[in-house]
C-alpha cells in the first residue's frame, strides 16, 4: 500500500451526506419551475389487447388540461438498447401487453384536473389471449407477444466450451438440480419521478437515471430529435439497482406532453405504478448439472437458464447473459454449455438488476457444497481449489488482472470460524459461504470509456467535470475524492458538475459497477494533467525542480525545503495572468475486446478487471413455523483498493439486506399478469429490526490499472449473499432449497418433502 | 397518490359528531390516528363526502379506573398506553399486543379505536381503483365474486388488528354511542365474521370507551410474522 497517499483510502465523509441527512437535497418530485403543469397515465386494464383506437378529445375539455397524448402522438420509433432488440414503442399503438402499460397521457394545472380527464380517454380495445408462464410461452400454439420473436424467445445466449459431453461422461460425481426463484421488485426509496420542459426546440429533462447519454439518445430517437436538444440534466437519485438504466415511458410520455403544451410537465409515479410499470426483476428457472472429479474439481457445468423477461426486450441480451459471467469470473470451468433464454410474457418489464440471478448462482453454489460434501470436502476446500487466481482465463477468454478471491474465502472463513461450525451444527442452524466475482464495467462499445475535464479557478478551487454517475452508492464523492488526492486540495474545494449530458463527456453510468474503474480513473487522469501545470509553474516560481514539488492542503511546496512553498491559488492566477488557465481533461477506456458481443460472440475480455467477494451467513429455522433468522453475517470483498473503505463498507451492509435477508422474505406474487404486491407493506423489505450483526472484510487486491488500484466497491456481496443463505439451509437442513425467497411456507413445505430423508 | 377531494370537520363534542354524521346523511367517515382510514381514502376504497374527526372531543383520551374496570379512552394512542404502567403490570397480555403492533412511530399516531375498528385487509382489495378496476370488482367492493376463491360466497379477507385479540382474553368491553343511546357489548359482539362489513356497528356509532374488568392477570401475546415488525 502507498502510504504516501493523503486522502484516498481514508474513511472521509462523503461529499453528499450533509445536504442528503438535512433533507437539503433535492429529488426530481420537489422540483417546480414557472407554468409546471402534473402528468398522470391511463394504463392499460389488459394484459394482452390489441388497440383498436385512442381518443383524448374528451379529455381535453375539461377545464385545465393543457394537453393529452397516446402513441399516435409519437413518431412510432420503437427503442432497443440493441439494434436486435427494437421493440419497445414506450406508448404503443398496435398492443398492450402487460397490466399497467402506458397508454395515453394528460397534463394538467393539477393532480385532480389531470386524474379526472384520465376518466374521460376512451381507448378501444380487443382482448387477446394471454400467456404468464415462461415455459407456456415457449410452446407452439402459445399466444405471440411479438411477431418478430419465434415462440416468444426474445434472446438466447449460446456459450460452448469445451467439450461438454465428454467431460460429463469422465466425472466421478455428476449431479442435476432445478432452483427457482421469484423476481424480486426494486423498492427504489423515490418512486419515479420525471420533469421535462420543452423550449425553444430544446428539451431540458430530470429525472432518476443511472445513464444521462444513453437517456438522452433514446429519447433523441424515440421524438426525432437532434441530440444536443435532449438534455438530461443532473438531479440526486433515490436509487436505481439497474431499474434505472434505460429510457422509461415516463420520459417520452412527459416530453410529449411538454412539447404540446409547451410547459413544464412533471409525472411522479405512484409507489403502485413504480412496482408494475417501472421495471421488474426477472423470475428465472435454473437447471444447473455439474460434473466432479473425485478431488472437488469441476470439470463441466451444463446450464438450462429460463428467465421470465415480461412484455419488452429491455437489457435482456445482457440479463440472460450476467449470471453466468459473474459464476464463470469465479470459478475455473473447463467445459461449458450455457443456454440462456429470456422469454416473453404479459407481465411488467424486467431490467437488470444489482442482486440479478439469484436461483443460478445461489443454485450453483448450494450444489457444489452438497456434493463437495459427498466427496468428503468442506465449501472452504472446495471453493479454493476451483476459484480462479490472478493471470488465469475465464472460460470465454477473459483474462483475470488482479484476484483477492482467496483472501476473502480465507478471511471470511476465519472470522466465521466457518469450517469447525459447517462440521458440527446442531439440528436447524448452519452456516454457508458464497463466492462471486464481479466485471468492472459491461462492455459497452464506445460507451465504455470516460472523460473528464477539470479547472482550477481564480481562488485555487477546482470544477470537476465527469459523466459519473451517483445513485446513492457514493460515486460522486468518490470522483471528488480522487480529485482531491491528485489535486492537493481538499473535498469541500471541489465542486463537481456531473451527468449532465449537455456538458460532460460519454460515460457509462452507474450501472455496470464502472465508475471506480473507469470514471475515477479518467478523474485521475485529467488532475494529473492538472497537477503537471500547476507543478509547472510552481517550479519555476519556487525556483526548485519540477520532480521535488508535491501539492497539499492548497499548497505546492519543495519536498526537499518545504518552506519554499506558496498557495495553489496564487498559482492559478499566474495561470490566468499568462493566459493559459490551469485545465487538464483526461479519459480512460477499459482495456476490452470490442469484437466481444452477448449474443454473437460470447467470447473475448469482458472487462478492464474483477472484484472478487466471499459472503458468509448463519441460520437459524424455526422447524416448526419454518420461519428463518440470519443472526449474523460476514462479507468479504476485493475492491482493490479502498478509495473510501466506509463507502465500501456501507454498500456491503447494505447488499447484505437487499441480496441476503431479502432471500427469506422478498418476491413478486403473481395471480396471472395482477402484480399482488406492489406496495412496501406485503412486499417484504428487510428492516432495520431484521438485519443480522454484520462484519465486513476489505481484501486489498491493488488493480495494477484501477485508480490508486481500486476497483469496483460492494457489488459481489450484492450477487452471492443469498447463496450463503441458501448454502447455510443445505448445511442445516441436508438438502437444497427449490424456490426463493425461502420464506416460512416454502421453508415448511421443503421440509415436509424431505422427512425422513437425511436430515 | 393524492387524496380525493372531502369535507373536514373537527368535532368537540360526540354530539357534535353524531349531528354533523345526520347533516351529511351518513355520508361521512370518523377519524381518529387515521392511519388505516386515510390509505383507504387514497385508494379510493371509500369516497365520504365529508371526514369528521373524533381527536378533539374531551373525554375519549382517558384512562381511569372506574369501580371495579378500566376504561381506556378510544383516543389514546397505542404508544401512550404502553406507558401505563398499570397495563403493563396488570394486563401484560395487552402490553405485548401493543409492543407488537406495527412500529413505534405509527404507534404514536394509531389509536387504540381505531386500531380495534380498522378495516380487514386483502392481497385483492388494498389497491389502487385502476389495478381493482382492471381486475375486477370483489364481494368487498361490491362485486359477485371473492378474487381470492372464485366460488366463494364469503370474503376472505383478514382482520390484522393485534389488540382485539388480547382484549377478548381479558373480558373487556366496548361501550358505543349512536343517537339511539349508549350500549355495551362485550369486545368479540362487535365482530360480524363477515369480512365485506367486519363489524356490527349502526351508522353512525361511535366507540366511546374500551371497558377491561381490574384485576391483576397473566398472559402473553405471540406474533408470527415474516418481518420482525
Amino acid at each position: 500500500m502507498d502510504e504516501s497517499l493523503k486522502i484516498v483510502g481514508k474513511r472521509v465523509i462523503r461529499s453528499d451526506s450533509y445536504a442528503k441527512v438535512t433533507g437539503g437535497a433535492l429529488y426530481t418530485a420537489d422540483l417546480k419551475l414557472p407554468g409546471m403543469l402534473y402528468a398522470k397515465v391511463l394504463r392499460s386494464p389488459y394484459p394482452h389487447a390489441k388497440i383498436l383506437n385512442i381518443d383524448v378529445s374528451k379529455a381535453l375539455k375539461i377545464p385545465g388540461v393543457k394537453a393529452a397524448v397516446s402513441g399516435f402522438d409519437a413518431h412510432g420509433v420503437k427503442w432497443g438498447v440493441f439494434r436486435y432488440t427494437q421493440d419497445h414503442a414506450m406508448l404503443p399503438t398496435d398492443k398492450a401487453r402487460y397490466i399497467g402499460e402506458d397508454v395515453a397521457a394528460v397534463a394538467a394545472i393539477d393532480e385532480e384536473t389531470a386524474i379526472e380527464a384520465l376518466s374521460l380517454i376512451k381507448v378501444e380495445y380487443e382482448p387477446l389471449e394471454a400467456v404468464f408462464d415462461p415455459i407456456e410461452a415457449m410452446k407452439d400454439g402459445a399466444p405471440q407477444i411479438h411477431e418478430q420473436y419465434k415462440n416468444n424467445i426474445n434472446i438466447h445466449i449460446h456459450i460452448e466450451v469445451g467439450d461438454v459431453d465428454k467431460a460429463m461422461t469422465e466425472a466421478y460425481l455428476i449431479r442435476e438440480d432445478t432452483f427457482k426463484a421469484a423476481g424480486e421488485a426494486y423498492a427504489m426509496m423515490e418512486p419515479y419521478a420525471v420533469v421535462a420542459s420543452y423550449a425553444n426546440g430544446y428539451l431540458d429533462l430530470w429525472m432518476p437515471n443511472a445513464g444521462p447519454h444513453v437517456r438522452a439518445k433514446a429519447l433523441s430517437n424515440l421524438l426525432k430529435l437532434p441530440l444536443n436538444r435532449v438534455r438530461v440534466r443532473h438531479i440526486n437519485s433515490g436509487g436505481a439497482f439497474g431499474g434505472r438504466s434505460e429510457v422509461a415511458p415516463g420520459d417520452l410520455v412527459a416530453s410529449l406532453l411538454s412539447i404540446k403544451s409547451g410547459k413544464p410537465v412533471k409525472l411522479v409515479l405512484i409507489r403502485e405504478e413504480n412496482a408494475i410499470c417501472s421495471r421488474q426483476v426477472h423470475d428465472i428457472i435454473a437447471t444447473v448439472k455439474t460434473g466432479m472429479k473425485k478431488d472437488g474439481t469441476i470439470v463441466a457445468k451444463k446450464y438450462k437458464v429460463i428467465y421470465d423477461g415480461g412484455a419488452y426486450s429491455s437489457t435482456g441480451p445482457i440479463a440472460t447473459s450476467i449470471p453466468y459471467y459473474v459464476y464463470e469470473e469465479c470459478y475455473r470451468l473447463p467445459n461449458v454449455r450455457y443456454d440462456g433464454y429470456r422469454v416473453f410474457t404479459n407481465k411488467g418489464i424486467r431490467g437488470m438488476y444489482g442482486c440479478h440471478g439469484r436461483a443460478f448462482l445461489a443454485g450453483n453454489e448450494a450444489q457444489m457444497d452438497l456434493m463437495a460434501k459427498e466427496l468428503g470436502i468442506d465449501p472452504v476446500e472446495v471453493r479454493l481449489k476451483n476459484g480462479l487466481t490472478a493471470g488465469e482465463f475465464t472460460a470465454t477468454k477473459s483474462k483475470i488482472i488482479s484476484c483477492g478471491l482467496r483472501d476473502t474465502i480465507i478471511q471470511a472463513a476465519e472470522k466465521s470460524d466457518f469450517k469447525k461450525k459447517w462440521k458440527k451444527h446442531t439440528r436447524n442452524k448452519g452456516i454457508g459461504m458464497g463466492c462471486v466475482a464481479i466485471m468492472c464495467g459491461f462492455p459497452m462499445g464506445f460507451r465504455s470509456g470516460s472523460s473528464c475535464y477539470v479547472k482550477i479557478n481564480d481562488d485555487g478551487q477546482v470544477t470537476l467535470i465527469t459523466g459519473i454517475v451517483d445513485n446513492g452508492q457514493g460515486n460522486e464523492s468518490l470522483a471528488v475524492q480522487v480529485a482531491s488526492e491528485v489535486l492537493g486540495i481538499p473535498m469541500e474545494d471541489i465542486n463537481l458538475v456531473n451527468a449532465d449530458t449537455e456538458v460532460t463527456n460519454l460515460d457509462p453510468g452507474a450501472y455496470s459497477q464502472a465508475a471506480a474503474y473507469v470514471g475515477a480513473n479518467a478523474v485521475k487522469a485529467a488532475c494529473e494533467n492538472a497537477r503537471k501545470k500547476i507543478i509547472a509553474i510552481a517550479s519555476k516560481k519556487l525556483g526548485v525542480p519540477e520532480e521535488e514539488i508535491d501539492l497539499k492542503d492548497r499548497i505546492a511546496y519543495s519536498i526537499k525545503t518545504p518552506e519554499k512553498r506558496m498557495p495553489i491559488s496564487w498559482i492559478a492566477r499566474e495561470a490566468f495572468f499568462k493566459g493559459e488557465p490551469i485545465v487538464g481533461t483526461g479519459s480512460f477506456f477499459p482495456d476490452i475486446d470490442l469484437e466481444r458481443e452477448w449474443v454473437s460472440k460470447p467470447e473475448g475480455q469482458m472487462a478492464g478487471t474483477y472484484s472478487f467477494g466471499t459472503s458468509v451467513a448463519e441460520l437459524e429455522i424455526d422447524e416448526e413455523t419454518g420461519k428463518i433468522k440470519v443472526p449474523k453475517f460476514i462479507a468479504a470483498h476485493d475492491c482493490g483498493r479502498p478509495i473510501n473503505p466506509m463507502a465500501v463498507e456501507g454498500q456491503m451492509e447494505g447488499s447484505v439486506g437487499q441480496a441476503g435477508i431479502a432471500t427469506i422474505f422478498e418476491g413478486n406474487i403473481w395471480y396471472k399478469g395482477f402484480l399482488l404486491n406492489p406496495d412496501l407493506l406485503e412486499y417484504k423489505v428487510p428492516l432495520a429490526c431484521d438485519m443480522p450483526d454484520i462484519e465486513t472484510i476489505i481484501v486489498s487486491s491493488n488493480d495494477p490499472k484501477g485508480p490508486f488500484g481500486a476497483k469496483e466497491g460492494g457489488l459481489t456481496i450484492r450477487m452471492n449473499a443469498y447463496s450463503a443463505i441458501a448454502c447455510a439451509f443445505t448445511n442445516a437442513t441436508g438438502i437444497l432449497f427449490e424456490e426463493l425467497p425461502l420464506t416460512p411456507d416454502n421453508v415448511l413445505k421443503l421440509l415436509e418433502k424431505n422427512k425422513g430423508g437425511k436430515r | 397518490m393524492i387524496l380525493p377531494k372531502f369535507d373536514y370537520k373537527k368535532a368537540r363534542t360526540i354530539e357534535e359528531a353524531l349531528e354533523l354524521y345526520n347533516k351529511y346523511n351518513g355520508n361521512a367517515l370518523y377519524l381518529a390516528g387515521g392511519t388505516d382510514l386515510v390509505p383507504l381514502i387514497k385508494l379510493r376504497l371509500f369516497q365520504p363526502q365529508v371526514v369528521i374527526d373524533l381527536k378533539g372531543i374531551d373525554g375519549l383520551k382517558d384512562i381511569k379506573k372506574v369501580n371495579n374496570s378500566i376504561v381506556v379512552g378510544p383516543n389514546i394512542t397505542l404508544f401512550e398506553l404502553k406507558q401505563s404502567s398499570f397495563i403493563k403490570d396488570y394486563l401484560p397480555c395487552f402490553f405485548e399486543s401493543l409492543e407488537a403492533t406495527s412500529c413505534e412511530t405509527l404507534q404514536m399516531r394509531g389509536t387504540i379505536g381505531g386500531n380495534i375498528l380498522q378495516n380487514t385487509r386483502c392481497l385483492q382489495y388494498n389497491k389502487s381503483l385502476e389495478w381493482r378496476t382492471a381486475r375486477g370488482f370483489c364481494l368487498k367492493m361490491g362485486g359477485q365474486v371473492c378474487n381470492v376463491l372464485p366460488n366463494s360466497k364469503s370474503c376472505f379477507s383478514n382482520y390484522c388488528g393485534d389488540n382485539a385479540p388480547s382484549l377478548m382474553t381479558l373480558d373487556a368491553k366496548a361501550k358505543l354511542v349512536s343517537p339511539g343511546g349508549e350500549r355495551t357489548v362485550r369486545l368479540e359482539k362487535l365482530f360480524s365474521k363477515d369480512g365485506r362489513a367486519p363489524f356490527n356497528i349502526k351508522p353512525g356509532e361511535i366507540l366511546k370507551e374500551i371497558v377491561i374488568p381490574l384485576k391483576k392477570t397473566m398472559g402473553a401475546y405471540e406474533k408470527l410474522t415474516v418481518r420482525g415488525s
